[in-house]
């Protein structure tokens, strides 16, 4: 016995059958494909359910596009059914004949019926990450630039973390080369505005400068990682592999590397944004998605907790000095032209770390010092002081 | 190959084509509708489940010798869609084992 359609019984759409007119998708007959109403109106139909005596199908309208954004991979197979402004169900019997169509709302539907979040008809081998920010009010036509940002900075970050840390530490300052940049400074091939969604395509640039080893190498760490994130166990990574009798610094550093990549990933606890869905070839994931929410979000900021316990954040005030463009590195000194801190920074916060330094204005930073490291990783850097006009001022917690 | 099962324990209501089922097929798909569906690729099979979840929950391999019937390469956009033609009187779910479940 199938489960019982809550939706109210109409007479359009008119059909005589579900003969395809394209079938899109096939298993065990078609389960993806339009039909043309005599209106000549197309309609994209999915196969959702099935007994012994029906089958049952949802159908939606095929309005201009979608069925090319569905071959193209451009859209999953879930919004291409629930974003139309209509659908309806229509049961079929062993003989051919139709019940007439039951208008619904896809979203009361029972689990299991629909695709799953994320799938899409063909497995997404060229894209290399792909994450979709989802969340309340982030809807086409409302997506705030801070949800782009993220998205893009989290995915670039990301990778960036994992390569430096693919490379070695002895490679964390400094100026990355062409050659790095282009695993993390990716081409993006889509965009997608029903949520937001970006895709992430291949480096780019000529063969002999793409490591493509380099990819190979970072895919494991992501997968791990994300692996990790979608399990329910509260458990946290460096307990983990402590319990395998793993406690080789080499594991933990890689773990740390992994955890610091997820944090790009993640969804803030506050904000627009609630759920960021993964997928992709980096990600392991071209025929699934992983969702990391808030909840997940908690666990890595307790693994990073516990993964970095050595970690001091510092507030400083001065003066940058000894700006070295190569290294991305400055040092802070004080009015008394003592050193404060040596501050490591990225490219990204080039321009406004020249600009304190070729201006001589003094700035307020916040950087993150961890044991052992030479360098404190600015977070931060704001002109003007926290304490007017008395530079020099340190409070670390 | 990979085919998509509902139960743990396999059964021949896992391995009937659409035409014995007594579905109505139309005549230009009566062929692929007298076989089943099957995949060489796992991730294949696993995408599939995603995009039906209806299908069941669980993925089943199996090694089809050729005493089992016939496999012909029947791919959507590249996939490893394969249809399956089991001879008959074969013992269709007897090769397989459930080796993936959610």
């Amino acid at each position: 016995m199938m489960w019982t359609v809550d939706g109210q019984e109409t007479d359009w759409p008119k059909l005589d059958s579900l003969e395809p007119e394209h079938v899109l998708d096939f298993y065990d007959g078609p389960r993806l494909f339009t039909v043309r109403t005599a209106e000549n109106v197309q309609l994209l139909v999915y196969h959702c359910d099935a007994d012994t005596e029906v089958d049952r199908f949802v159908l939606v309208p095929a309005r201009d596009g979608l069925v090319a954004e569905i071959k193209g991979n451009l859209i999953t197979l879930r919004e291409a059914l629930t974003s139309q402004p209509w659908a309806w169900i229509i049961d079929q019997a062993l003989d051919g004949m139709l019940s007439r169509p039951r208008i619904v709302d896809l979203h009361k539907l029972p689990d299991d019926v629909l695709p799953r979040e994320g799938a899409r008809l063909s497995a997404d081998t060229e894209v290399l990450l792909r994450l979709r920010m989802v969340g309340q009010g982030v809807e086409a036509g409302h997506i705030l630039a801070s949800v782009v940002k993220r998205a893009v900075d989290g995915a670039t970050d990301a990778i960036k973390t994992l390569v430096r840390h693919a490379l070695g530490a002895s490679e964390v300052a400094g100026r990355p080369s062409e050659v790095v940049r282009r695993y993390y400074d990716l081409p993006a091939v889509h965009f997608a505005f029903r949520s937001f969604e970006i895709a992430f395509g291949k480096p780019g640039g000529p063969a002999e400068l793409v490591d493509a080893d380099m990819l190979r190498r970072i895919r494991p760490l992501l997968v791990k990682g994300l692996s990790w994130a979608e399990q329910t166990s509260e458990l946290q990574p460096f307990i983990l592999f402590e319990e395998h009798g793993n406690s080789e610094i080499s594991t933990r550093l890689e773990w740390t590397a992994i955890i610091n990549a997820l944090a790009k990933l993640a969804p803030p606890q506050t904000g627009t944004v609630q759920e960021v869905e993964v997928s992709g070839v980096l990600a392991g994931l071209e025929y699934r998605v992983v969702r990391l929410t808030r909840h997940t979000a908690r666990r890595i900021s307790e693994a990073r907790k516990l993964l970095n316990p050595d970690v001091r954040l510092h507030t400083d005030t001065g003066y940058v000095r000894e700006f070295d463009k190569d290294k991305l590195t400055f040092f802070l000194r004080n009015v008394r032209a003592e050193t404060v801190r040596s501050v490591e920074f990225s490219e990204e916060q080039y321009d406004d770390v020249w600009a304190a330094f070729d201006t001589d204005r003094v700035v307020t930073i916040v950087s993150t010092e961890t044991a052992g490291a030479t360098h404190a990783e600015l977070v931060s850097i704001t002109f003007g002081s926290s304490e007017a006009e008395d530079s020099g001022v340190t409070e670390s917690e | 190959v990979y085919r998509i099962v509902k139960a743990a324990e396999l059964e021949p209501s896992d391995f009937l084509s659409l035409q014995e089922m007594g579905r109505r097929v139309r005549a230009h798909l009566k062929c692929q509708a007298a076989g089943l569906s099957v995949y060489r690729d796992q991730r294949d099979a696993a995408l599939c489940r995603e995009k039906y979840p209806s299908l069941g929950k669980r993925i089943a391999q199996g090694i089809l010798e050729s005493e089992y019937g016939k496999l012909k390469p029947t791919p959507t956009d590249g996939n490893s869609h394969t249809t399956w033609w089991p001879y008959e009187g074969v013992v269709r779910e007897k090769p397989f084992k459930v080796v993936e479940e959610e």
